[in-house]
């Protein structure tokens, strides 16, 4: 019982001596804390630990078990990664928070009553105000307020579905709790308001991009995860869960395309990808449990990977608007290399860390015969590649060289994203690595040729329809208008309508009858004016071109009929193919990449075929 | 490993046309540059020698056996494209007396580096295992990205050098993958033991789909199949006009030997499994290459793409398989063969000075200032479309026939309207030639080397068409040696 030491609390109670050490020893401090924790999880045996009585209650801090484990190895690794990464920061409170609210993380991870998790749970979401308000801007601390609001509303409703819950049950032990009734209601929405799960989860592309250059990164790996792991460990099987994951994937990726700034597009992209997550929670099989649980391991590395990439580039430049940059890959080929490998992860690239997890997921949906979430889980794998791997780095890294003085981070930022990198091809390259950490036994192969052929497929055509549309993705200089407006400018709207609501009325229905039906029959009539110019006159008047051509023939009735009609005909299939290989030249544009992608194109045709036929 | 005096003699050929390679290189140094035609002479002995040396091996006992632990073969099949191949290259040789020094590239490297490429090409045509055979279209290659990228100063040679070389190397990549997940499924490359491999059922995985996909691509790569073909009407427009000539009638008869033997010999058992893979990218080479080929202005680009074409019908011969698949395109390469390098001879005739040659529109009304020329220029412009009595005819016939014995007639009746549209382009040369009054004065260049090559291909593209009987036996019993 007393060989166990709460890795959280190695990070949470060291973190008070930083203020006190000097230069380097403080800099080998920082580092040395998380490697503690994490041999503390690597050391730790299942079991129960650090448990007391309170209010009669049996208090568990330390509830070890696979699950848990998982979990609180990612999160240990990747402090210590974010660690180096954040090294340079001379900052001893951003320091302490982001120790704070890591441990945090560990604690909810390890906590085995409601009571500490709320507790850990708050923790949380204070430290990580901090790493928003560290940022020392203006729009940083607004963005602030409004991250502290809305999880202090998340933590009410997760309070007050606990004591509900407890009134009913008397137990404050934290495990599966049965879907249906106010208590579960309540405790879900706290969790999956931290999951991020929309319409609830706007706080997160609010506030992350507005965080410290580290602290983003941080932020990337904790609070979404530690919500799918309360879910995993209290909601596993509910099947709403199955729907609002899907909505969220594609909810996440549809505003990836359009978002312009580069770490809000990311923070888009932990929704979508947590939206695997919850959606495989709410498949409940263990093998879709083992894809929730893998998958958030690996994207706490690649997520963090990007936003580590990303932040470089704002760190450096200080520009975070993707149409303002672009062509720096020349500066920064490490940053952009770690970047690209972190957005092959994400992806879901064989050989990457994504790859043996994402399809993990997929995989179950395809074993439950749930067709549709397989189709869409497929699908918003497509869009990710499209926007985080090409749009984005395209956009950013490489795209119209808008001569922006830019240069590597420094080296411990390097070191940082080295490190995820590694982490990312090993697990790709031995997914039994993490395998043999997952909760149940795996028993499950990520490549098989069906997997790699289907992967390469989606990648390749994806690419395809990136490089046909390339202009029209470009990144644009846009708002994108989330849940958030509501508290943001929502109330403000209300006011002004609830004070004009009576002379507002009559203009609001006027408006509305003008546009809607007086706009609409003028569009319907000028639509069907021109079918009618257009199309039924196109056909009448080839009809008489044809007849012109033809008319001749018959009504002068002499012996050329022969040679008109015969060559006319010959005439027009030849006139067809010239103009069909006119336009079949414009294949061979000269550039190598074309070529080479022809080849590539060629080869999955071929695989298509085959697999058609066979 | 001990090689025995069968090993050695069945290599004869490819290593005199290695060592008199490596033996020019030496010589060049000591003659001057005004004469380096010595050395293309030296060149077409060593051919020659091989040549012989080929015909000697048919009677002896090294034919049919497989020898360096079976990775080469000395068979009807290989020596019958060797002689292609010899023809291929003399013939380009020849062409380039007089081409080499109208551009000023006259060096003895450029018949040596063909010398290296035909060395390549035997190997290939005679390997039995996938590696050697890999290794042999490498080295059939690599000298050809050299020659041609061999215009330095002209910024379309150095591309198109640029764009063959990296597609190459990509194209390989993909070949050898392909080899792999064979050697991966069968745990061997020696083409019979794959094909003993393989006649087990349970071999026939995914991988193994995957596999043959991998070899079709590769290959595809070599003799430009759509949609592999990119690479080729760049390569042939940049290319010294000579050596374009020697692309579309070496290596590719070349690659097409190491196609059908791989495929014949090696997949048979997967017969099923490529054929419609093959016929796949041999239907798509035909729409493509007739097609396109309408549309292009420049001579050499438009021989590129009707190249395309014909390995449209090249590969519909591999569909076909059997003896008289395998026979079919073997005969129809040796017409290739001629017929396209006398197409070639003239334009290079027409590179002289100034002139270059290159664009269709010079071609118009040749007949009224050079009808003997115009009168040849017709004779490859009908063989290659396909009319009798040339050779084209006879060649694109066989396949046919090949095919419909076997009951494809789809295949056959959608090859027949390709060469069609095909013959739209050829022909139009052929109008422009003789329905039209000439625009500009045509120069064109005299050199003993083009006109013996013009007669040579001249002959053989007649020959081949009013007497094909002999040489249709012979590629029959070439062809039922694999």
């Amino acid at each position: 019982m007393t060989n166990w030491i709460h890795p959280g609390a190695i990070l949470i109670l060291g973190s008070i001596l930083i203020p006190f050490l000097p230069g380097r020893i403080k800099k080998a401090y920082l580092l040395l804390l998380p490697a503690l924790a994490f041999i503390s999880v690597l050391t730790m045996h299942e079991g129960t630990y650090w448990a007391w009585h309170f209010l009669g209650q049996d208090m568990v801090v330390g509830r070890v078990d696979k699950l848990s484990i998982v979990f609180a190895y990612v999160f240990s690794v990747t402090t210590f990664i974010t660690m180096v990464y954040g090294l340079h920061v001379e900052d001893d409170g951003h320091h302490a928070a982001a120790f704070v609210y890591a441990g945090s993380a560990l604690g909810v991870a390890f906590a085995g009553d409601f009571l500490t998790l709320i507790i850990f749970w708050e923790f949380m979401a204070f430290s990580s105000m901090l790493l928003v308000l560290y940022r020392r801007t203006k729009k940083a601390y607004a963005a602030g307020m409004r991250y502290i609001l809305v999880h202090i509303s998340g933590g009410v409703c997760l309070m007050a579905g606990v004591f509900l819950q407890y009134s009913q049950t008397h137990s404050l032990a934290f495990n599966h709790v049965e879907v249906g009734g106010l208590a579960a209601g309540l405790i879900l929405i706290g969790f999956i308001l931290n999951a991020a799960v929309p319409p609830l989860g706007a706080w997160l592309p609010d506030a992350y991009p507005e965080a410290t250059v580290s602290g983003a990164v941080f932020m990337a790996a904790f609070t979404t995860k530690s919500a799918v792991y309360a879910l995993i460990r209290g909601f596993a099987g509910a099947e709403v869960l199955l729907w609002l994951g899907v909505i969220m994937a594609c909810y996440g990726i549809i505003y990836t395309i359009i978002e312009n700034d580069i770490r809000r597009l990311l923070s888009y992209h932990i929704i979508s990808q947590v939206g695997y997550m919850v959606a495989a929670i709410g498949i409940g099989t263990e093998m879709a449990i083992n894809g929730a649980a893998a998958h958030a391991f690996t994207n706490i590395l690649y997520k963090g990977l990007l936003f580590m990439g990303m932040g470089s580039v704002l760190h450096v430049t200080g520009k975070s608007k993707a149409t303002e940059l672009g062509g720096i890959y020349r500066h920064m080929p490490l940053t952009f290399i770690h970047y690209m490998i972190a957005g092959f992860s994400i992806s879901g690239v064989p050989l990457f860390a994504g790859f043996v997890t994402k399809s993990m997921i997929i995989s179950a949906a395809g074993e439950e015969h749930l067709p549709y979430v397989w189709l869409v889980l497929t699908l918003v794998s497509a869009g990710t590649f499209l926007s985080t791997t090409l749009k984005l780095p395209y956009a950013t890294f490489m795209g119209k060289d808008r001569g922006i003085e830019a240069k590597e981070p420094p080296l411990n930022m390097l070191l940082g994203m080295a490190l995820a990198a590694c982490l990312c091809i090993l697990i790709g390259v031995y997914p039994h690595f993490l395998y043999r950490l997952l909760p149940y036994a795996v028993d499950y192969k990520p490549y098989t040729h069906e997997h790699l052929v289907w992967a390469g497929q989606i990648l390749l055509f994806t690419w395809l329809g990136f490089y046909l549309y390339m202009k029209k993705l470009h990144t644009e200089q846009t708002i994108s208008i989330d849940t958030d407006w509501f508290y943001r400018k929502g109330a403000l709207v209300f006011m002004n309508f609830a004070g004009e609501v009576v002379a507002g009325v009559d203009s609001i229905v006027s408006e509305a009858y003008n546009k809607v039906f007086l706009r609409f029959g003028a569009w319907v009539s000028a639509l069907s004016f021109r079918f009618d110019k257009g199309v039924i006159d196109g056909i009448l008047d080839g009809l008489g071109r044809r007849t012109s051509v033809w008319g001749p023939v018959f009504t002068s009735r002499n012996a050329r009929f022969d040679s008109d009609v015969v060559d006319g005909a010959v005439n027009g299939v030849a006139g067809s193919v010239v103009s069909l290989a006119s336009s079949m030249r414009r294949f061979q544009t000269g550039h190598i990449h074309d070529y080479a992608f022809a080849i590539l194109a060629g080869l999955l045709v071929l695989l298509n075929v085959f697999f058609l036929l066979s | 490993m001990i090689f025995g005096l069968r090993d050695v003699m069945a290599v004869i050929p490819e290593a005199i046309v290695a060592g008199a390679a490596c033996l020019l290189l030496l010589v060049d140094f000591l003659i001057a540059k005004k004469r380096k035609i010595i050395v293309a002479a030296l060149s077409i002995a060593a051919v020659a020698a091989a040549a012989f040396f080929s015909l000697y091996l048919v009677g002896t006992d090294v034919m049919w056996k497989k020898v360096f632990a079976g990775m080469f073969v000395v068979d009807g099949f290989s020596t019958f494209f060797k002689f292609v191949l010899y023809l291929a290259t003399v013939l380009s040789m020849m062409l380039s007396f007089h081409y080499v020094k109208e551009e000023d590239i006259n060096t003895g490297e450029y018949y040596t580096l063909m010398l290296f490429s035909l060395s390549g090409m035997m190997i290939a045509a005679s390997a039995s295992d996938l590696l050697s055979i890999y290794v042999a279209v490498e080295l059939m290659s690599i000298p050809v990205y050299v020659l041609v990228g061999f215009l330095q100063k002209d910024a379309r040679s150095n591309e198109a050098a640029m764009k063959y070389v990296i597609l190459g190397a990509f194209s390989s990549g993909v070949l050898l993958y392909g080899i792999s997940f064979i050697y991966g499924i069968t745990g061997t490359t020696e083409l019979s033991a794959v094909a003993g491999a393989l006649a087990d059922p349970s071999m026939h995985t995914p991988a193994l789909s995957i596999a043959i996909i991998m070899l079709v691509a590769g290959f595809g790569f070599k003799i430009a199949g759509v949609p592999f073909h990119m690479w080729a009407p760049d390569a042939y427009e940049g290319a010294p006009t000579p050596i374009t000539g020697f692309m579309s009638a070496g290596p590719k008869a070349a690659a097409c030997a190491a196609v059908l033997r791989v495929f014949t010999e090696g997949l048979q058992p997967a017969y099923s499994r490529w054929v419609v893979i093959v016929a796949i990218v041999a239907v798509l080479s035909l729409v493509y290459g007739n097609i396109v080929a309408i549309a292009q202005k420049n001579i050499k680009r438009m021989l590129a793409y009707s190249s395309i074409g014909h390995v449209g019908y090249a590969l519909l011969g591999l569909v076909a398989g059997g003896t008289e698949g395998a026979s079919s395109v073997m005969y129809y390469m040796a017409v290739y063969a001629f017929m396209n390098l006398g197409a070639f001879s003239i334009i290079i005739m027409m590179r002289k000075g100034e002139q270059k040659g290159e664009m269709i529109e010079d071609y118009t009304g040749l007949a009224k200032t050079r009808g003997g020329m115009a009168l040849l220029m017709l004779i490859f412009m009908f063989s290659l479309a396909g009319l009798p009595p040339t050779a084209g005819f006879i060649g694109k016939f066989y396949i046919f026939m090949a095919l419909i014995h076997k009951g494809m007639v789809g295949l056959a009746v959608i090859a027949v309207l390709m060469s069609a549209v095909g013959a739209y382009f050829y022909i139009r040369i052929v109008m422009l030639m003789y329905m039209k009054d000439p625009v500009n004065p045509v120069e064109t260049a005299s050199s003993r080397g083009l006109y013996y090559a013009l007669a040579i291909a001249a002959a053989g593209t007649i020959l081949l068409g009013v007497y094909p009987g002999y040489f249709i036996k012979l590629a029959q019993m070439a062809g039922g040696s694999l």
